[in-house]
């Protein structure tokens, strides 16, 4: 059963946005206006790629959250949100047990911040699931949990209930198997977290995701081995510096190509970022670069909003930006309206009171993350960038968007937000078709004890579990209810995982930023590393390649916590309709083009039909090619 | 003063010539060791042959001999490009690129890695292992990619301590860490020594004693799983300073001892797995380089020059002893490089003599037409993908760089069409599979004109029925229509008169080459 899922992952470097701000601001980037889309962009191009990116309306913010209170100072601010710690959410102590309808819950926006050099940028995100607010779709989750579990329908569910009841007997709410008594005492010690007999709301959530949820509908992951260091830390390098002396030569870069495709192992001419990594950096998430590991580095990332702890927030600012003291202005040169905003009473410093203003400020990013069947339809919905402050406008050196991913490219950094959703890339009724289509042996569209202990499904659960009408067999509906019951958890959980742990040159080397290297990008490689060469000295160091920081949304959860590697492919293999179906036909590793190894024709009319002779017949080409008559 | 210097040049070039400073290149003496062992390889199988009466088969066929290559060396039939290509090719020299190309490509190290895979584990293997599976396919495929030395490759899979997805401890994991399971499986796979018939007792038909049995054992007996394990270090084995095995139903303990009769002595450093990686690639160890030619030998020929390909006891001599000698010393004199072995088989026209006989067929044992070999499952799964222009699925997982271990439709197709003969030339697959190659889900939506890739791409503009009949045929068979294939293949397209009816006419002819005996062999 499928239970992956990609994470994206966003990428947020901007060094140096360098605006000069002469004026604090507090405004609102608001649909419509000026504000939004019109910069001061050097680059035509960029401005039109964003004019693109961004939508001709953008859905209006609420101020509530992000407005300077009136009355309140600065000193007032900080004494209030002073060891402030993050709320248990829902399931706190305070709420009652039982069965709580589930809240109208706002549609609330997730804050976090990353640090990269120049300053923190501030992330705003809105998430939904099937149109709904995420924390609504959860709750609502979390109540049929609670009534599926009062067996009694006295409006409480206890532990007793659920250990005994047989809605949850073989997992089927996602929750580990209930085996007997002995069992029953155990997961009762592990789940009734204040021992008070009840099933709190609070509690359901790990109880459904055996312990792989988290508390709270948010959740954010990091994984960070040298803080915006990554790009010293290239497996992708590794392997093209053949003589490992740290440089690649013009030698090494000639033969990059080459070297690339000893790491293509079905010959597929698609590369991804783990295709790099070898046994033992997949192992202990080392490299073989003789740099040193920073062990205590701090994390890039954090959790801002309600959630926020100020204490580990301030000291990550001083750690990461190396100030024992107030923040000056020079330490935000990339976010210098950030600055003015922080900077209450204008005295030129952000004290530690004054960080706590980082909830209230201005978003470098506003994304809506849309999850659901309907997301992915049409292409381009399910991730959306509804605001880009100025300062990253004027930074950005290409924006590609790919509807479920975009990335920045900036001077010295590449940034890729990235969404998963594997519940809407297959829905139940797809799940249970494949493993139908796969073990029904004599296809007669249910599953008998034998077949089913050779399906997927049957390793997992066992046949009584899901033959509830008891007639032993096992019919489609049967495995639909089933695990559209077992997978509503996951379906409910969201979280983003935030990395910059990946390979950096990778993401150089990918030019349409998709995850992948395909061939085009495999026999361009040598000509890319070439331009990264910033001094022209002839040799590639590792201070030239760009860093590359990522952010993956995802739905669903890593059973392992790890950051994975989030699969756009999907999001690309949609064909396009301007082109023959052939094309999409021919074109196996679905990058775009069809390679001459893709090509089904005879050698010279392909050569006929590859206008540029690069070995691919691209989009451009193909609809040049003149139907033969007769055809 | 110029007469000197012409007296002294004079004396260094002949000083110069009579050292022969200008020595050949390594390259190019390992070019002409090749071609010398490549010669004698077909000298003594055609004197063989001629001695028994029998004429060998022909050459076989550039179509023949591309798809046959492909199979062997990268697990899978080549492209429809490739084959056109290769085809189209006059250079008298491109079978030997072709086999060069292949040795070479990323693919080759996969088909090593997986073949390697199944020879090492067990097929019974529980859910939980399958991750580690992973972990073992890197590993190898690593050592392939780097063509790393057959020996040091053996040593130190046998000191290996890594496990999960970042190494092969699944090899001995798998086995509990018994050493008796242990000694039998790498005496059987790396020594060629079916030692494990004298576990209860002494061989009883060939010289192994009960106390050689555990002498080897005793190699194995200081293994443990350590309690915590790092991250992503799962399963992994660590050596202790104790541990014994004993002869069943004694208290005798048995000290380590080398399967050729030397024992280890208690001065030597390090454990006893280092102790036995050592002594596996020295030249005190004779069976590891006739091991592995054997194996190399079976896996393009389908049989080895001894069979079974795992018992090279004294009482079953190879077919052909001399060539298996000299097979051996060179493959040790080139640096146990099985690269350059496979080059140098695939080489010899014995490799490249076709599949098709005349009148009667030639005992196998002689090598005088090229044995028959059912796909294996992967070779299958792998072969339909390329066929029906399938790509790999891409499935997010950090754990496993070769996609392949998570596509369950994948690991369900090999599950099912896995044979269970260790004989390669042996078709052993049954009705169940024979139905999965006619209806399954695979054939079925590949054959399928509303979601066939292949149909779809067919229906180009660009090609003509008959073209589109070359294609199909390039793209499962590998090679072109014959004139009496082409004529009743394409009257039955021509009688499908609308454009529907000629997709339906071209899926049909799709699916009977996909479940054509052609098809699923390696000939």
């Amino acid at each position: 059963m499928k239970s992956t899922a990609a994470v994206a992952f966003l990428m947020i470097l901007l060094p140096g946005c360098g605006t000069d701000v002469s004026e604090k601001s507090s405004r609102i980037p608001r649909a419509g206006t000026d504000e939004v889309g019109a910069s001061s962009v050097a680059d035509p191009a960029l401005e039109s790629e964003l004019q693109d990116a961004l939508p001709a309306s953008l859905p209006q913010r609420s101020e509530d959250k992000v407005r300077k209170p009136e009355q309140a100072t600065a000193p007032q601010i900080a004494k209030d949100n002073r060891g402030r710690r993050p709320s248990a959410g829902p399931g706190d102590s305070e709420f009652q047990a039982g069965l709580d309808t589930a809240r109208d819950a706002e549609p609330t926006r997730e804050r976090f911040a990353v640090f990269v050099e120049g300053g923190p940028l501030i992330v705003e995100i809105m998430f939904t699931i099937d149109e709904n607010p995420y924390n609504t779709v959860r709750e609502s989750m979390i109540a049929e949990v609670l009534q599926a579990a009062d067996t009694n329908s006295d409006g409480v569910a206890t532990w007793d209930e659920v250990l005994r009841s047989p809605k949850f007997e073989y997992g089927q709410y996602g929750n580990i198997v209930i085996a007997g008594a002995s069992q029953s005492q155990e997961l009762r010690q592990q789940y009734d977290t204040n021992s008070n007999g009840r099933l709190d709301r609070s509690e359901v959530p790990r109880f459904v995701t055996q312990d792989r949820g988290s508390t709270s509908a948010f959740s954010l992951t990091r994984s960070s081995l040298n803080a915006g260091l990554n790009n010293s830390t290239s497996a992708l390098r590794d392997l093209l510096d053949t003589d490992q002396n740290g440089k690649l030569t013009l030698p090494e870069i000639a033969a990059a190509p080459q070297r690339l495709l000893t790491r293509d192992h079905d010959d597929d001419a698609m590369l991804v970022v783990e295709d790099f990594r070898t046994a033992r950096q997949r192992a202990v998430g080392q490299t073989l670069d003789a740099s040193p590991r920073r062990s205590y580095a701090p994390q890039s990332w954090i959790v801002l909003g309600p959630q926020a702890d100020w204490d580990e927030v301030i000291y990550m600012i001083r750690e990461i930006y190396g100030v024992e003291s107030e923040l000056l202005r020079e330490h935000f040169r990339l976010v210098p309206d950030l600055f003015s905003e922080l900077d209450v009473n204008g005295d030129e410093l952000v004290d530690d009171e004054e960080i706590e203003n980082l909830n209230k400020v201005t978003p470098a990013f506003q994304l809506s993350v849309r999850f659901g069947e309907n997301s992915m339809e049409p292409a381009g919905t399910a991730l959306h960038l509804s605001y880009l402050c100025d300062d990253l406008k004027r930074a950005n050196k290409s924006l590609i968007d790919l509807g479920n991913r975009f990335s920045l490219q900036l001077d010295r950094a590449v940034l890729t937000f990235a969404v998963l959703d594997p519940f809407a890339q297959e829905t139940v009724e797809q799940q249970v078709e494949a493993q139908l289509s796969t073990f029904d042996s004599n296809a007669n569209g249910w599953f008998d004890e034998e077949e089913f202990a050779e399906s997927f499904l049957g390793q997992a659960v066992p046949f009584v579990a899901m033959d509830v009408n008891r007639n032993e067999k096992i019919d489609k509906s049967e495995m639909i209810s089933f695990l559209a019951t077992q997978q509503l958890p996951m379906r409910a959980q969201i979280s983003t995982h935030i990395s910059d742990t990946e390979d950096a040159l990778f993401g150089s080397l990918d030019a349409d930023k998709n995850g992948r290297l395909d061939s085009r990008e495999i026999a361009m490689s040598s000509v890319m590393l070439t331009t990264l060469d910033n001094n022209r000295d002839g040799q590639l160091t590792t201070a030239e390649i760009p860093s590359w920081i990522s952010v993956g949304f995802l739905r669903g959860n890593s059973p392992t916590g790890e950051v994975l590697i989030f699969n756009s492919f999907d999001a690309t293999s949609s064909p396009r309709l301007d082109l023959p179906i052939w094309f999409t036909g021919m074109d196996v590793n679905r990058d775009g083009s069809v390679s001459f190894q893709e090509f089904l024709g005879p050698e010279t009319q392909f050569k006929s039909f590859d206008q540029d002779a690069d070995g691919f017949l691209g989009s451009s080409e193909v609809q040049l090619i003149a139907v033969p008559e007769g055809h | 003063m110029v007469t000197c210097r012409l007296i002294l040049l004079s004396h260094l070039l002949c000083w110069l010539i009579t050292t022969n400073v200008w020595s050949e290149s390594p390259d190019l003496t390992l070019a002409l060791r090749r071609t010398a062992m490549v010669k004698r390889i077909d000298e003594l199988i055609s004197r063989r042959a001629s001695e028994e009466g029998c004429e060998p088969a022909p050459i076989a066929s550039d179509a023949e001999f591309l798809r046959r290559v492909h199979l062997d060396l990268t697990g899978v039939i080549p492209r429809v490009a490739e084959v056109r290509r290769f085809l189209a090719d006059d250079d008298s020299n491109k079978r030997s690129d072709k086999i060069d190309f292949l040795l070479g490509s990323s693919r080759h190290a996969t088909h090593l890695a997986n073949t390697w895979r199944n020879i090492m584990l067990p097929s019974n293997l529980s859910p939980e292992q399958l991750q580690s599976v992973a972990g073992v396919q890197n590993w190898l495929r690593e050592q392939f990619i780097d063509n790393m030395r057959y020996d040091r490759m053996v040593g130190d899979l046998l000191v290996v301590t890594g496990g999960g997805d970042s190494g092969p401890a699944l090899f001995y994991t798998a086995m509990d860490l018994d050493p008796e399971k242990l000694a039998a499986s790498t005496a059987r796979i790396f020594l060629g020594l079916q030692m494990d018939c004298a576990k209860c007792h002494d061989h009883p038909f060939d010289h192994w004693t009960q106390s050689d049995f555990w002498g080897y054992a005793a190699f194995f007996a200081q293994l443990k799983q350590p309690d915590a394990m790092p991250p992503g270090q799962g399963g992994r084995v660590i050596d202790l300073n104790a541990g014994e095995v004993m002869l069943p139903t004694t208290e005798d303990v048995v000290l380590p001892k080398f399967p050729n009769g030397s024992s280890l002595s208690a001065l030597e450093n390090g454990s006893r797995r280092e102790q036995l990686a050592i002594w596996m690639a020295s030249r005190d160890n004779p069976f590891l380089s006739r091991a592995v030619v054997n194996r190399v030998w079976a896996h393009l020929f389908g049989i080895g020059l001894v069979n079974p390909v795992d018992d090279l006891r004294r009482d079953n001599p190879p077919s052909h002893p001399e060539l298996f000698n000299e097979l051996t010393s060179y493959f040790v004199e080139v640096g146990f490089d099985l690269r350059e072995l496979l080059r140098t088989l695939c080489h010899t026209k014995t490799y490249q003599r076709s599949s098709q006989v005349r009148d009667s067929v030639p005992p196998p044992t002689l090598f005088a037409v090229m044995a028959i070999k059912p796909f294996t499952a992967e070779q299958l799964y792998d072969s339909l993908n390329r066929s029906l222009l399938q790509p790999a699925k891409l499935v997010a997982n950090s754990l496993a760089v070769d996609a392949a271990f998570g596509d369950q439709e994948r690991i369900a197709f090999l599950a099912k069409m896995r044979s269970s003969s260790r004989d390669r030339t042996q078709y052993d697959l049954g009705v169940p599979q024979a139905l999965t190659l006619m209806n399954g889900a695979k054939v079925r939506d590949a054959t399928d004109v509303k979601t066939s890739k292949l149909l779809t791409a067919l229906d180009a503009s660009l090609f003509q029925d008959s073209e589109r009949l070359n294609v199909l045929f390039l793209a499962t068979l590998s090679r072109m229509p014959s004139a009496e294939e082409a004529l009743v293949f394409n009257q039955h397209i021509a009688d499908s008169i609308t454009g529907e009816g000629k997709q339906a006419a071209l899926a049909d002819a799709l699916w009977a080459l996909l479940n054509s005996a052609e098809y699923v062999l390696n000939h």
